[in-house]
């Protein structure tokens, strides 16, 4: 490509193309009238501050969906509390549960509750194994007794996660405790085991006596008498004795 | 006169609009330009200097107030091109080169090849084109165009540039609307866009561009239009 020099100045030139394009270039020490080749075409220097805000806003961009994915793949799941599960023995106990159902505390909501969570530690422990371990506890501090109750509820959550891990929990205290104790939940009917008791000696059923006959001979009103007993005006017993309501 | 750092950018700012302005700021920091070519110079540094002043003209129409010291911002600027610049000659290297030193009297390779070109010729031809091109640009100037704006609005893309192509194509083969364009220095942008079946703004957009070539294919221009022989971008003439 040749290029016609149509204007010279100090530092640069104007060229016509071949192609019809008109540019500014080098003035390779140029004059008007040249047909030269390889020019050295005017260049805008690039807009760096641009650049370093694009850049800048790309890391920003990366660094967020990193976070994005850290928060809600990893800690959300395993550190932001979910939903709660609550053991009812006779101590009362309730549990705050991740999404994947790690413990992140535990509260005693009366006075055995928080007397059964002393010592406790549910560190690294999934709702089971502290239902488990709570239970297990609960026999030793001689809390329950064989033929006790256990209520299991879970809140929170959605109703498929709340419908899992109660159901699992039940399932796991229901295998190792349902021989000793009775693994419910409040929704199930209160189960109380029949205390068998002596029964009383029956007594003879009471004969009934024999009515004294009446010799009287049945009572007609044939006669003129009033039959309201009192005085004589049919009024109201309260004027010939002188003495009830003067 | 001090020169403070708000004057220099006011110059700046004005030689961005103004050639005569960029020159005589160029002329001004022909100082700073030497020193900032001498750092990145081998040899007699002629072309490095040069190299160097077209860079403080592109920091020049490149600057704005966001890009901070104006000083600084063309040294960089300056630096990168002879960086190109050294980058693009080390591709040459291994080539000789017609200025060495090709005989113990110290005379050049040119000096001894034999000489085929006829410079009168050479001469004469340029001297045609010069005058030429002196008369272009007065026929420009009497529609207030100048080479500086043909240049400035020539298209930079080459899908608009291959547009600007089919209309000017379209124009040069109708005389009547060649006269029309020689005469007023408008241009016939509806006949134009439904002829040459290019969009309006896009014509409208580079229009002293356009003006200026349908000039240059008017009579009296022929060696600018001996010239522009790849017009139609080697795909030959509608």
């Amino acid at each position: 490509m040749k290029y016609l020099i149509l204007e010279s100045h100090a530092a640069y030139c104007i060229a016509l193309g071949e192609d019809g394009r008109c540019i500014k270039c080098a003035n390779m020490r140029y004059e008007v009238g040249d047909r030269v080749e390889d020019v050295i075409e005017l260049k805008l220097p690039e807009r760096r501050d641009n650049r370093r805000i694009v850049r800048m806003a790309s890391l920003c961009a990366g660094l967020a969906a990193c976070l994005c994915i850290a928060f809600f793949g990893w800690y959300q799941p395993n550190y932001a509390a979910y939903g709660t599960m609550r053991m009812s023995i006779n101590p009362d106990v309730e549990l705050t549960l991740s999404r994947t159902e790690r413990i992140l505390d535990a509260e005693g909501l009366n006075a055995d509750g928080v007397a059964l969570l002393e010592g406790m530690d549910f560190s690294g422990m999934d709702a089971q194994e502290a239902a488990d371990a709570l239970v297990a506890q609960s026999i030793a501090g001689g809390y329950l007794s064989e033929g006790g109750q256990v209520t299991v509820s879970v809140d929170g959550g959605s109703e498929d996660w709340r419908r899992e891990t109660e159901g699992d929990t039940l399932e796991t205290l229901e295998e190792r405790y349902g021989t000793f104790a009775i693994i419910r939940t409040p929704d199930d009917p209160i189960v109380t085991i029949p205390v068998p008791t002596p029964s009383p000696t029956p007594t003879p059923a009471p004969t009934p006596l024999p009515s004294p006959v009446s010799t009287s001979p049945p009572y007609t009103d044939d006669d003129d008498w009033d039959d309201d007993w009192d005085d004589d005006d049919d009024d109201d017993w309260d004027d010939d004795d002188g003495d009830w309501d003067d | 006169m001090v020169s403070t750092k708000q004057d220099i950018v006011e110059w700046v700012l004005a030689a961005k609009e103004d050639p005569e302005a960029a020159d005589r700021l160029i002329n001004q920091y022909m100082g700073f330009i030497r020193a900032e070519a001498k750092k990145l110079s081998f040899g007699d540094g002629e072309d490095e200097l040069s190299i160097a002043m077209f860079a403080f003209y592109e920091a020049v129409v490149g600057y704005e107030r966001s890009r901070g010291n104006f000083l600084k911002f063309a040294s960089k600027v300056i630096r990168s091109r002879l960086i190109d610049y050294h980058r693009a000659e080390s591709r040459h290297r291994g080539h000789g080169s017609l200025n060495e030193r090709a005989s113990q009297d110290g005379a050049e390779l040119l000096e001894l090849l034999p000489d085929t070109r006829d410079d009168i010729e050479e001469l004469n031809t340029r001297e045609a084109a010069q005058s030429e091109i002196e008369e272009y640009a007065r026929a420009l100037a009497a529609f207030g165009i100048t080479f500086s704006e043909v240049a400035d609005n020539c298209p930079k893309q080459e899908r608009t540039l291959a547009a600007c192509m089919d209309a000017l194509n379209y124009a040069r083969r109708r005389p009547e609307l060649l006269a029309a364009v020689e005469k007023s220095g408008k241009l016939p942008m509806t006949e134009l866009a439904s002829g040459a079946g290019v969009e309006r703004k896009t014509l409208e957009r580079h229009r002293k561009y356009l003006v200026a070539m349908l000039i240059a294919f008017t009579n009296g221009f022929e060696i600018i239009r001996g010239h522009l022989c790849r017009l139609d971008g080697g795909r030959g003439t509608k």
